[in-house]
């Protein structure tokens, strides 16, 4: 079965958000709905070599939206099967069945799964699948003035990018995400630093 | 907190409070109890206080949804949503209580009937606990994730369903000598006993969950859910300490001494159960985030 899935490489991405807007745009998304978040993230230290403060911090950025997971918590959750997974791996909601209970929001340990005050439902990224269908890309991939993110099938590019997800993604035997990361090279080694969102107010 | 989640909090309690005070009047009063006036008396309080609040529940229950039409197809996924489970379990159990009281009323000597029904309700309202706790022991939120949530859905089933029946029999008993009630005044017994254990386990369990809020969301003392557990605690002991003299005093005296106390801890525990459900949605914490 083919599985898309979305790729960030944490190295490049300056933190411009360029993705987020994209994707509010080709959406109409209201002020409180994000279906991408650029999660700000830092951590580390600074040691003391007698009068010398070296600092040993490490700064990077994720942009995250819905994962559309090959085990889609959410989707077993969903009562109404309002929430449903596409032959190609999208996770979609249909919007005629959804009756905004919320529990999908719980079942996700994304938070990719959105309530939308203003119609009474669940919302996520639908992986713009009306462009995928019309062979174009998703608006945030379009959108990136990096080239940071990316999309296509699930094994191939775990293939070509093999990292282990980092800090705030959860682990990824929950619910296996259809996405895929290059860690930021200040990381490599340091995974067991205490790290924290920076902007979470922000993108909670 | 939003108010639509409040009226879940509200349904889940009404909901627990029914199937917890369902199941034990039917262990307690036995069919041919049905013979002796008072007690029918009492069973008939008991459907008229189960009725109304069941009925209160499942319309609560579509408060919080944000397109209530569209719950004609919570069904859809019986066969992996938790949910999907217990919005069916709930109606069968709605429908079911519903046929006992109309059968109990309109023609009460059917008791192989009632007997069925009975039975039916019990084994729905079991489940329909089991599957309301399921659908909160998330994988993807370790701190709901664990035996303590079963646990609690249903202490808090008996504890509430206990405490309704108790406040129906003062009710309905206060007035007679309890040696009228022949053999009745030792199940009441053992439910007093049974209300203490109950909230003996609620303690530790509300303790329980403190440690994880310290282990898994790295709770501090500032913290909302710090304050919630401590505060429920207190509320809980405080229940302890008023129901042990009145356990004591009806073994001694044989009789209801007063009904202000049971009134105080039907307060305190509903007080309890509902700051209790606010920290556990306080402590929500989904892994990474």
């Amino acid at each position: 079965m083919k599985q898309y899935a979305f790729y960030f490489d944490s190295n490049a991405c300056s933190g411009c958000k360029a993705c987020e807007m994209a994707c509010r745009d080709k959406h109409d998304l209201p002020e409180d709905l994000r279906w991408r978040r650029v999660y700000e993230i830092a951590g580390g230290q600074w040691s003391q070599d007698n009068k010398l403060s070296i600092p040993e911090l490490v700064a990077y950025n994720i942009s995250l939206s819905c994962n559309h997971c090959e085990d889609p918590a959410c989707v077993h959750a969903c009562p109404t099967s309002a929430m449903q997974k596409r032959e190609d791996g999208i996770v979609f909601i249909d919007p005629e069945k959804c009756m905004g209970c919320k529990y999908c929001s719980w079942a996700c340990p994304y938070d990719a799964p959105q309530y939308d005050k203003r119609t009474g439902l669940m919302t996520k990224c639908d992986f713009c699948m009306d462009y995928i269908d019309q062979g174009k890309e998703p608006s945030c991939v379009a959108a990136c003035p990096m080239r940071v993110l990316d999309f296509g099938e699930l094994h191939a590019m775990k293939k070509r990018y093999p990292d282990k997800h980092v800090y705030p993604l959860p682990t990824e035997q929950l619910t296996k995400p259809a996405f895929c990361i290059s860690q930021h090279a200040h990381l490599k080694g340091k995974e067991n630093m205490e790290f924290s969102i920076l902007n979470k107010e922000e993108v909670s | 907190m939003t108010g639509s989640e409040w009226t879940l909090v509200f349904f889940t309690l009404i909901t627990q409070m029914c199937v917890g005070g369902f199941i034990l009047q039917d262990i307690m009063i036995h069919y041919r109890h049905h013979d002796d006036p008072n007690i029918l008396k009492v069973k008939k309080g008991i459907l008229r206080t189960l009725l109304p609040l069941i009925i209160i529940a499942v319309i609560l229950s579509f408060f919080h949804l944000g397109k209530p039409v569209h719950a004609i197809y919570s069904l859809n996924n019986l066969q992996s949503s938790w949910l999907s489970r217990e919005i069916m379990l709930v109606s069968v159990f709605a429908i079911l209580l519903i046929s006992y009281a109309l059968i109990f009323w309109r023609y009460p000597e059917s008791r192989s009937l009632l007997k069925i029904i009975a039975i039916l309700e019990m084994i729905t309202g079991l489940f329909l606990i089991y599957s309301m706790s399921r659908i909160y022991t998330l994988s993807t939120i370790p701190v709901w994730n664990s035996m303590a949530t079963p646990v609690e859905f249903f202490t808090a089933s008996f504890l509430l369903g206990g405490l309704l029946l108790m406040l129906v029999f003062q009710r309905r008993l206060f007035k007679l000598e309890i040696r009228e009630l022949a053999n009745f005044s030792r199940r009441i017994s053992v439910l007093y006993l049974l209300l203490i254990i109950l909230l003996m386990i609620d303690l530790g369990n509300t303790i329980y969950y403190h440690y994880i809020d310290y282990e898994i969301s790295r709770m501090t003392a500032e913290d909302t859910s710090y304050i919630i557990n401590l505060t429920k605690s207190i509320l809980h002991i405080a229940s302890i300490l008023i129901l042990i003299p009145q356990f004591y005093q009806f073994n001694i005296k044989k009789h209801f001494s007063g009904v202000l106390g049971f009134r105080i801890i039907f307060f305190l525990l509903i007080l309890a159960e509902l700051i209790g459900r606010y920290g556990f949605y306080a402590s929500y914490v989904s892994p990474g985030f």
